[in-house]
């Protein structure tokens, strides 16, 4: 009869089962992440002070005209697919708010021509509220953009309080907006 | 042949399994490590190089630290899309201004997050993916030099068991011998 010894657990087995389940708690904790999540650093920090031209028009449109209000900064472009998705929300959500005078929707047009974005606006609905161009995109940068549609939720005193990057539904515009009103 | 087999296989099961784990690990430390993407890098860049300007060259820098929007994994250096030439223009902008590449850096990265720079900074938690290829090629190495110590050990320790069982029928032998 041959006895059989316990076995030896070495140091680098430890170690090396150690390594596997940090490596494993990293890859889950990535699977179960947002993938369209991206942080905003400009969450909390004063929204860029625009100056930009009224789409369709040369009238001025800029922020400081908002103040006082919460503004739904949202960016679309008539190339943009994603944003035909979200045009029904954003006009469902301009209509129920329309009474709000604390609430102002704006559109930020990117990249676009003034011909493209009118004839889009005119299969889609047009917005019962206005648009900025932004032709070269510059205020996108400014905003951090990654994407058509994306949209900035900025608080009564100009503080950028939430960002939804890709189309829009109602819950999230409703949900966004009662959290920006609240914000002092 | 198959008992030979059959005798080898927890043999190399066992000390072989060590050096394969050492030389995995060693491999995925070069894999992941930066070194690796850095030396890319450069080599890509000295390829691409042309006669530029110096402002030209303090651009492609700059634009080869940013990690371009609507890209996947491409720097907006490399990138062609409308976002990345436009980045590019900025770039150029702000340093033909005078600002310094670590501004022009900066202003990108309050803009868009860490999440922007083509290398995470070295702060914070993302010291956890810098230090973690360090870390697998200090265990690869650790592995493969206890694979070779063992190894040293059993060969030395064979060698002392051969020359004890020759010695042993050498003396068995000169018995017989004394005993004939």
């Amino acid at each position: 009869m041959t006895k059989t010894q316990p076995r030896t657990v070495h140091w680098w087995q430890f170690m090396l089962v150690g390594i596997l389940l940090f490596m494993f708690i990293l890859f889950a904790a990535g699977l179960g992440r947002d993938t369209k999540f991206i942080p905003s650093p400009l969450i909390g920090k004063p929204a860029f002070a625009f100056d930009i031209r009224k789409l369709g028009s040369d009238e001025r449109i800029k922020l400081e005209d908002f103040k006082g209000k919460v503004v739904i900064m949202n960016y679309w472009a008539s190339w943009c697919a994603s944003c035909r998705d979200e045009h029904h929300v954003l006009l469902g959500g301009a209509k129920a708010y329309a009474d709000n005078k604390n609430v102002q929707f704006l559109g930020i047009n990117h990249k676009d021509t003034d011909e493209a974005a009118d004839s889009f606006l005119e299969r889609m609905g047009r917005f019962p509220y206005p648009s900025g161009v932004d032709a070269q995109g510059r205020l996108a940068l400014e905003f951090g953009v990654y994407g058509m549609p994306e949209t900035f939720f900025i608080s009564k005193s100009g503080i950028v309080g939430a960002k939804h990057i890709g189309p829009l539904t109602a819950e999230i515009l409703n949900a966004k907006i009662k959290q920006v009103e609240a914000m002092q | 042949m198959s008992v030979f087999r059959i005798k080898m296989l927890p043999h190399i099961s066992k000390r072989t399994a060590i050096g394969l784990t050492g030389l995995l690990f060693c491999l995925c430390w070069l894999v992941t490590s930066p070194l690796v993407s850095i030396a890319q890098e450069t080599e890509t860049s000295t390829s691409t190089l042309q006669e530029e300007t110096a402002l030209e060259k303090q651009v492609r820098v700059v634009a080869s630290k940013l990690r371009c929007p609507v890209c996947q994994g491409e720097s907006i250096y490399d990138s062609h899309s409308q976002v990345a030439l436009e980045m590019k223009k900025l770039i150029s902008e702000q340093l033909a201004a005078g600002r310094s590449e670590l501004e022009v850096l900066t202003y990108f990265q309050e803009r868009y997050g860490n999440y922007i720079l083509m290398s995470p900074p070295a702060k914070g938690i993302h010291w956890v993916i810098w230090a973690f290829p360090v870390f697998l090629g200090l265990i690869g190495f650790l592995f493969v030099y206890q694979y070779i110590t063992a190894s040293g050990a059993k060969r030395s320790l064979d060698e002392t068991a051969g020359s004890d069982k020759a010695s042993q029928s050498t003396g068995k032998s000169t018995i017989e011998e004394l005993h004939l």
